[in-house]
């Protein structure tokens, strides 16, 4: 996905609507509706952000195979997850001029949600977490620390 | 007064009632309320028996702490009865006189208590009496003082008050104290279902449902392919009906064996030994406040799941973060945006108006605006990176608060586990305790505590029973649907059966366009039942503060104060009173019948600084309504009575002498 000149980021606006896998859409369903989930009742934007974060950290981006549906509106991201997302594009790309091209940023972000979100369906319906909330919760506070390498 | 009202009771020789006592209640707009007044056991509860006995041949008040119930008393006047030889027979009745201005309608049932023949004196009285009633009767009203028979009486009553709302209508206002504890969702659901008048909706979804499989059966005659795959289809229907059937059987298993439960906990309740007795007082209490804990164990894992996601988001992308924020901090140093050109180059070629290649600027305008936009294009794209930086910078920082957050709500969580394994340790200690003969000498409670377990073996058995039944009924919802759409395409393929097709895809239609009409009616009722709970809950209530009450799409209740959101279960006798009275109310006026309501021992439970305050608020509560109160002579006090005396069209005190009470004007 890297550019190699800074006129290959084309200046467009991003979708509407934050896009899923539609065959992917139970998954994050499940997540929600299980009173055993860790992310019983959370709203789809909170738990797309949390995808996203842990496919960047367990996996690589998928593309998107099937019909893409809209999971929210972008306009029911706060700020702050905005700029998680455009962040995670910056990171991706390795170049700041990504951020003209706001339908990648955000396209960035639906692949990798898309892969975070079965190894986390896996996880937390899976055999191997006897307790998944609080096997998440002390990995989301380890993940926080800045590594050594990262302190300014 | 606009809305109907009961004009006149008369009630003859029921239960304490001896020969013919008329009730006349008529109120006006300005006096909307009647109050009937009377010790404990004259025969307060009896007058609402009375009204929806001769309404719905029932008796809404039974008292649950007496062995028998009411309903084993005779219905006729026990005075009265003392006159009879074994095999004779007295016959009693209730008529309401009802209507807007004027009496309209006079609905009147008879009913009757017999002496067995074989009945011997010293027989307890249910073995020597039996009751029965009488079918509705209607006398109406054609102008003027032309009263004739009305044949159909069962349908002007669903005009005016039908069976499913009644209860809204004419209640206990004692029970109401039960309304808002641990499980009340389910009845505040059932009770919008009650008054969305959706019953037609339900039956014409389940009327198409039939006219769909009819259409489709007669794809079975076709032979073939289509054959197999309508009868795998039916097969597959029939396994989901009968998967449901057992889940619905099972779930009325459950509620029978709860029935049974709840009957041993009234008779070690009302245990002779003490220490029985207090334990199953104890236990009581536990179980509510295990209820209690567990409404907050899901409360709380909902809060983890959104404090985790939130933070998840922040967390695991805060390397993404850091790197963009040094990434754009270079950016905004170097002002790189266009190859080789800063803002201050820019900047300095248009105050010199000289550009690089040595053209004038005040020759050549073209330059000039070209230089402009460049440098318009670096200030955005400059400001750009600096607003992104310092909103990552933001969500950086709000990383923490975020984790912390999430932390605490696991803390909680566990907190909230640990409070339930303890009190599920303290609920098997007083089972094991009730069981062991050498703490309890009671054989009864023994062999009671003994049943209570099997039973509750059986509940959770049947419990995990219908949890994967309905699992299974979830999965067979598939197939049904997976064979359905096998059986379409089938059809399809071949022309001439494209209308039966059709005809089938027109059902699916207009039944997802009714349930689609189904939800909004509910979803607008519960909206409406949301603004009226919190209309008569201000109201009625004695706080000058405004108390916002939100009823969510679960149906959970929710009300806040000026400090914030009260828990339900933290709400004082007569908050919680008031908020079951403001709830009646809410849904006595969606369902959209006008008619009276009449309310046994509203103020029963609340004690008295509290109940006066509230009785300043009653004038206002249903002031287009007639209201009727049966009090208790210590709820009607004379505070109480000055507050609402204003609004009082009639008062009467309730005289119980020698078993039989007569009504007298107070």
């Amino acid at each position: 996905m890297s550019q190699d000149s800074e006129d290959s980021y084309e200046e467009r606006e991003p979708r509407r609507d934050v896009h899923i896998d539609s065959e992917r859409r139970e998954m994050f369903e499940a997540l929600q509706e299980s009173e055993d989930s860790p992310f019983y009742q959370a709203e789809n934007h909170d738990l797309f952000m949390f995808a996203l974060g842990y496919g960047r950290e367990n996996t690589m981006p998928e593309t998107i195979k099937n019909e893409k549906g809209a999971f929210f509106g972008r306009a029911s991201l706060s700020e702050r997850q905005q700029a998680v997302i455009e962040a995670v594009a910056v990171s991706e790309e390795r170049d700041v001029r990504v951020l003209r091209d706001q339908r990648m940023v955000y396209e960035i972000a639906e692949e990798y949600a898309n892969a975070g979100i079965e190894l986390l369906h896996g996880r937390v319906f899976g055999p191997a977490d006897d307790e998944p909330r609080r096997e998440l919760a002390l990995e989301v506070k380890e993940q926080y620390q800045p590594e050594e390498d990262d302190e300014p | 007064m606009n809305n109907v009202q009961i004009f006149e009771l008369e009630i003859e020789d029921y239960r304490q009632y001896e020969g013919n006592q008329t009730i006349p209640l008529e109120t006006t707009s300005e006096k909307h309320i009647n109050v009937i007044e009377g010790q404990n056991g004259s025969g307060k509860s009896n007058i609402l028996n009375a009204i929806t006995l001769c309404f719905y041949g029932e008796e809404t008040h039974t008292d649950s702490n007496d062995d028998e119930g009411l309903e084993s008393d005779p219905l006729v006047n026990k005075k009265r009865l003392k006159e009879l030889d074994p095999g004779e027979s007295i016959q009693g009745h209730i008529e309401i006189k009802l209507g807007k201005g004027e009496p309209e309608y006079a609905f009147r049932r008879t009913f009757s208590t017999a002496r067995q023949e074989d009945a011997a004196e010293g027989d307890r009285e249910e073995r020597q009496f039996n009751s029965s009633i009488g079918d509705l009767r209607l006398r109406q009203r054609f102008g003027g003082n032309d009263w004739r028979p009305n044949p159909n009486p069962e349908n002007i009553l669903r005009e005016i008050l039908p069976t499913h709302v009644h209860e809204y209508f004419l209640f206990d206002g004692e029970q109401l104290d039960e309304f808002f504890q641990t499980g009340y969702t389910d009845h505040v659901r059932a009770a919008v279902l009650d008054v969305s008048h959706i019953e037609l909706l339900n039956s014409a979804v389940g009327h198409l449902g039939k006219v769909q499989r009819d259409f489709e059966s007669e794809s079975s005659e076709l032979g073939g392919d289509i054959q197999d795959l309508q009868e795998r289809k039916e097969e597959a229907s029939q396994e989901l009906e009968r998967l449901k059937q057992k889940r619905d059987e099972l779930e009325d298993e459950i509620d029978t064996a709860e029935g049974k439960i709840d009957d041993i906990y009234d008779e070690l309740a009302g245990s002779a030994d003490d220490d029985v007795r207090e334990m199953q007082q104890r236990r009581v209490y536990l179980e509510e406040r295990l209820d209690e804990q567990e409404d907050e164990l899901v409360d709380t894992k909902e809060a983890v799941g959104a404090s985790l996601a939130r933070a998840g988001g922040i967390a695991y992308n805060a390397d993404a973060l850091r790197y963009a924020v040094s990434e754009l901090e270079e950016y905004e140093s170097s002002q790189n945006g266009v190859s080789g050109l800063t803002e201050e180059l820019l900047r300095g070629i248009l105050s010199r108006e000289t550009c690089v290649c040595g053209a004038d600027l005040t020759e050549c305008d073209s330059s000039r605006e070209h230089i402009k936009d460049l440098l318009e294009e670096q200030t955005t794209e400059s400001q750009d990176a600096i607003e992104g930086r310092l909103r990552m910078e933001r969500a950086l920082r709000d990383g923490e608060s975020l984790i912390e957050g999430l932390l605490a709500d696991l803390s909680e969580l566990e907190d909230t586990r640990t409070a339930i394994d303890e009190n599920e340790t303290e609920l098997a200690n007083i089972s094991a305790q009730l069981e062991d003969e050498d703490i309890i000498d009671n054989e009864r409670a023994q062999e009671l505590e003994q049943r209570r377990r099997d039973i509750q073996g059986r509940i959770s058995k049947m419990e995990r029973e219908v949890g994967e039944l309905n699992g299974k009924i979830e999965q067979q919802e598939d197939v049904v649907d997976e064979r359905r759409e096998e059986w379409k395409q089938a059809m399809r393929e071949q022309d001439e059966h494209d209308l039966l097709v059709r005809q089938s895809e027109f059902i699916d239609s207009a039944t997802d366009k009714l349930s689609e009409i189904k939800r909004e009616i509910l979803e607008q009722v519960r909206t409406e039942t949301e603004q009226r709970l919190e209309r008569y809950y201000n109201d009625l209530i004695w706080k000058d503060e405004d108390y916002e009450v939100v009823l969510t799409e679960e149906y959970e209740v929710r009300l806040y104060g000026p400090d914030g959101r009260k828990n339900l279960g933290s709400l004082s006798a007569g908050e919680r009173q008031v908020l079951a009275l403001s709830f009646m109310a809410a849904l006595s006026k969606i369902s959209g019948f006008s008619a009276p309501v009449v309310i046994d021992t509203p103020l029963g439970r609340i004690s008295s600084e509290p109940k006066q305050l509230i009785a300043q608020n009653v004038p206002d509560y249903l002031n287009d309504t007639q209201v009727t109160f049966l009090m208790t002579d210590v709820e009607y006090s004379e505070d109480v009575r000055a507050y609402i005396s204003n609004e009082v069209a009639n008062e009467y005190h309730l005289e119980f002498q020698n078993g039989v009470t007569q009504v007298v004007d107070r």
